[in-house]
């Protein structure tokens, strides 16, 4: 699973980088390169056993979310 | 170059009603009978009713700062530092609202109708359609939403008046049993559903009319809300609130249950098409606001090529997230409402109290 | 430029066609209708021993051409279904014990009938409830029927004019849902019922019955001598009810209970009456069967909570037309004489009724008349302290019934004109 999330990350980032690059769009192509890296680094961290965002957020927000449903 | 698409108010209208047709098919009606109980369907009401009050804030503040969504003007009000830190939200906002949705939608396609199929194709192959659509800008969802829109309301109404034979109105009685509590527990817990609607911030100043902005919201979520009472009135009425409460997705059940005059049955296919259209169109729309979003915050050209590492992000997001579907439904019951409550009301009333004190208005 | 802009659109497109075809096969799920084994109903019987549930599958085989049997024909591609028998401590497990003899995959969707056997009912059918709610296969439409016998009896039973019988079932219980005297009832209302206040449900009874020597043999009395007889199978027939109560059959009720039964709870349409004409003046001394059938009707109950304790009002209003009026002699053409064939109606229904309602208050003791709900409907606040002892409440509730009968039609004659000689 690892590896095919960062070959569609390699791949999303030659289809819409080369485009960019050749435009000389550099800022889109740094955002969108930070945007990868955050997808890689989040699966990296999975891979490492680091919670994900959202599992802490759940930490966080879930007691408020049982104290007021069922 | 930024989105220079442009919608009409009809469109408009049909692609908020999108937005919340995948809540109605999926899991929220049945979150709503386990909160609310017989009083389900009156919860959806109330909830319409404070959601059209929250309309009339971002319908002003889109008037108020024209042409400008609430990423721009939160930078306008809170300046440039601020402005960009809570202007981010949204964005990522949206993005958590795609990463559930398609999770969720996945999750019903992979236990009732592809059960062999590994889970993660099948939301590959989502996530791949929705960032698809979403590269090709908002003119392509608006056209889609507008045809698939009022095919999606049609149906719904009509599967629902084909599973009437087996409704009994008394399974709905007796009202407020447990008292107002459930009732008013509900309401929020719709509200927030029906929220993510303001994403008709970064529509307004799309339209080719913006003041029409709140008449739009207004006739959407009402459809989206007749849509939601009819599958929670429905199947509280058909199963009973106790079996109801505990379905995955009871607006499929529904459709499982219609049997009319042994001549229209096994239609589930049809709830099939509209929760996986109106899922991928939702969660394109979500995905483009994103990236917009994202790109005038940062202050890019063009937003299409984050669009798809948006996507990847939230399919990464919804992959690592959640191990089962257990602990996304609790997301979604426990703790995305805090934060969609958060969002959508919280910092919008934000942003109209400071626009307010400060006295800023947009420029025209 | 111009000519770059369509290298890469033709990249993109060969990029996304490759991804279809890697992601888009949708190879998974496919099953060959050949390989499949529909199965048409299951039956399930407790048995003892430490795998307690013996399923009982009828499986419709698609090759074999059914009714060859019947019309003489042999080998016309044998029977149009088998029967298939599975151990297990629960009913997934049976299912997929199933496995080991099937040389095709289960298929369970197709499923529209489930019979349970009056062992299994009587222990308790709460373990099968979950998986027949859990399971994708299974719908909530499905029919559920309890038998008095086992129901691998009763799946292994042929049924006149149908291929496969479980299809002659459900098209027996398609019937009742229009007209009939049982109430059907599928899963998601058993199941509904079963979560109500009285925790009462109840599912028509299917029996094994030997109508042919049963008739023969009153033929033979009638005659005097012994008849010859083809010596037709048993034949199931639907007629009584099957009454649970949290989660076991705990009575049955007869064919005339069973009747008014759905009277009550659901509405007399498609029903009929009858009771014995006695005329008013005495002068007339015709007296005989009258039979209505009910086009249309209405049964509401309305609770009522006074000092004197809780009393149900039981309103009928019924719709006929005139079936039969037998050797009477009725003159139908009286106004009179009709309002006394209402009047009468009404009574025996109000009878009959009666008759139902002491059978659940005083023989079963159980609350399938649907008492518990509707006072939980009308009085949610006072239900609260009622609920509690419901069970020693019920049997000593009030009730009232109000009978109202209209004649709209007398078929297509109005008065018959031949009439037994007494009559003369």
């Amino acid at each position: 699973m690892t590896a095919l999330i960062m070959l569609a990350a390699l791949a999303i980032g030659l289809v819409e980088g080369i485009p960019l690059g050749k435009q000389g769009q550099w800022k889109e192509l740094a955002v969108m390169s930070i945007l990868l890296g955050i997808a890689f680094l989040l699966v990296m961290g999975y891979y490492l056993g680091l919670p994900s965002p959202l599992v802490l957020m759940e930490r966080l927000l879930e007691p408020v979310g049982k104290a007021i449903f069922k | 170059m930024a989105e220079k698409g442009i919608i009409n108010t009809k469109q408009f209208v049909w692609m908020l009603f999108i937005i919340i047709t995948p809540f109605a098919a999926m899991q929220i009606p049945g979150m709503l009978i386990m909160q609310a109980g017989r009083d389900a369907w009156l919860s959806v009401l109330s909830a319409w009713f404070l959601d059209v009050m929250l309309a009339i804030v971002y319908a002003y503040m889109g008037l108020r700062f024209p042409g400008e969504n609430f990423v721009q003007y939160s930078i306008t009000i809170l300046g440039k530092y601020l402005g960009r830190v809570v202007g981010i939200l949204f964005p990522l906002f949206f993005l958590l609202v795609c990463t559930l949705v398609l999770r969720s939608l996945s999750q019903v396609v992979d236990t009732v109708f592809l059960p062999l199929t590994p889970f993660n194709v099948i939301l590959v192959t989502a996530f791949l359609v929705s960032a698809l659509i979403g590269r090709k800008g908002i003119e392509v969802i608006a056209r889609m939403t507008e045809i698939l829109g009022p095919l999606y309301l049609l149906s719904i109404v009509t599967l629902s008046f084909l599973v009437l034979p087996s409704f009994h109105i008394a399974r709905l009685k007796p009202q407020f049993d447990q008292g107002v509590a459930p009732f008013l527990v509900g309401t929020p817990l719709m509200l927030t559903s029906f929220g993510v609607c303001i994403i008709m911030a970064m529509y307004i100043p799309l339209c080719n009319r913006p003041e029409n902005g709140f008449l739009g919201k207004l006739s959407a979520v009402s459809m989206g809300a007749l849509v939601v009472c009819l599958v929670t009135a429905l199947s509280v009425g058909i199963f009973g609130m106790e079996d109801a409460q505990y379905m995955t997705s009871p607006g499929l059940e529904l459709a499982k249950m219609i049997n009319f005059s042994n001549y229209i049955e096994r239609v589930e296919m049809v709830w099939l098409l509209i929760l996986v259209g109106s899922g991928i169109l939702a969660s394109s729309s979500m995905l483009w606001a994103f990236g917009q979003g994202l790109a005038q915050i940062v202050g890019l050209k063009s937003y299409q090529s984050l669009i798809y590492p948006g996507a990847l992000i939230s399919l990464v997001l919804s992959l690592i997230s959640f191990p089962s579907g257990l602990q996304h439904t609790n997301f979604f019951h426990y703790t995305f409402p805090i934060m969609a409550a958060f969002v959508e009301t919280g910092l919008e009333l934000f942003l109209l109290m400071a626009a307010l004190i400060l006295h800023k208005r947009g420029t025209t | 430029m111009k000519m770059d802009k369509g290298c890469l659109t033709m990249r993109k497109l060969a990029f996304i066609v490759v991804c279809i075809s890697l992601l888009l096969t949708g190879c998974w799920d496919y099953q060959e209708v050949d390989r499949l084994a529909p199965v048409m109903a299951i039956g399930i019987d407790s048995i003892p021993g430490s795998k307690i549930i013996l399923l009982t599958v009828q499986i419709a085989s698609p090759e074999g051409k059914g009714g060859s049997k019947r019309t003489g024909q042999q080998g016309g591609g044998g029977e149009a279904y088998t029967v298939m028998n599975s151990e297990g401590k629960s009913l997934s497990e049976a299912i997929h014990n199933l496995s080991t003899q099937s040389t095709r995959r289960i298929s369970l969707s197709h499923c529209k009938i489930i019979v349970l056997g009056e062992n299994f009912a009587e222990a308790g059918i709460g373990q099968i409830l979950d998986e027949l709610k859990r399971d994708r296969n299974f719908r909530r439409t499905d029919w559920l029927l309890t038998t008095d016998k086992t129901a691998k009896e009763i799946l292994e039973k042929d049924i006149e004019l149908e291929q496969v019988p479980a299809r002659g079932l459900d098209l027996i219980l398609q019937n009742f849902t229009t007209l009939g005297r049982v109430l059907p009832m599928n899963l998601s209302d058993f199941s509904a019922r079963l979560n109500e206040e009285s925790k009462v449900s109840f599912s028509p009874l299917v029996q094994l019955e030997d109508i042919d020597k049963q008739v023969t043999s009153q033929l033979e009395k009638a005659a005097g001598r012994s008849l010859e007889s083809a010596g037709r199978p048993k034949t199931l027939t639907i007629s009584k009810t099957a009454v649970y109560k949290n989660l076991r059959m705990v009575g049955v009720l007869n064919e005339d209970d069973t009747r008014l039964h759905r009277w009550l709870i659901d509405s007399p349409k498609g029903s009929s009456i009858k009771f014995t004409y006695t005329p008013q003046s005495p002068t007339e001394e015709v007296q005989g069967e009258v039979m209505l059938n009910i086009i249309d009707g209405k049964t509401s109950i309305t609770p009522q909570i006074s000092e004197n304790g809780i009393t149900m009002n039981i309103a009928v209003t019924v719709k006929a037309s005139l079936s039969e009026t037998g050797v009477t002699g009725v003159d139908v053409l009286d106004p009179k004489v009709v309002a006394q064939l209402e009047l009468q109606a009404a009574e025996a229904v109000k009878l009959q009724l009666e008759h139902t309602i002491n059978t659940a208050q005083k023989e079963i003791k159980v609350d399938y008349v649907d008492f518990a709900e509707s006072l939980h409907n009308y009085y949610p606040v006072e239900w609260k302290q009622i609920k509690d002892n419901w069970d020693d409440t019920f049997p000593t509730v009030e009730y009232r019934i109000s009978c109202d009968v209209e004649i709209r039609n007398t078929g297509i004659i109005t008065d018959s004109t031949q009439q037994n000689e007494s009559e003369e």
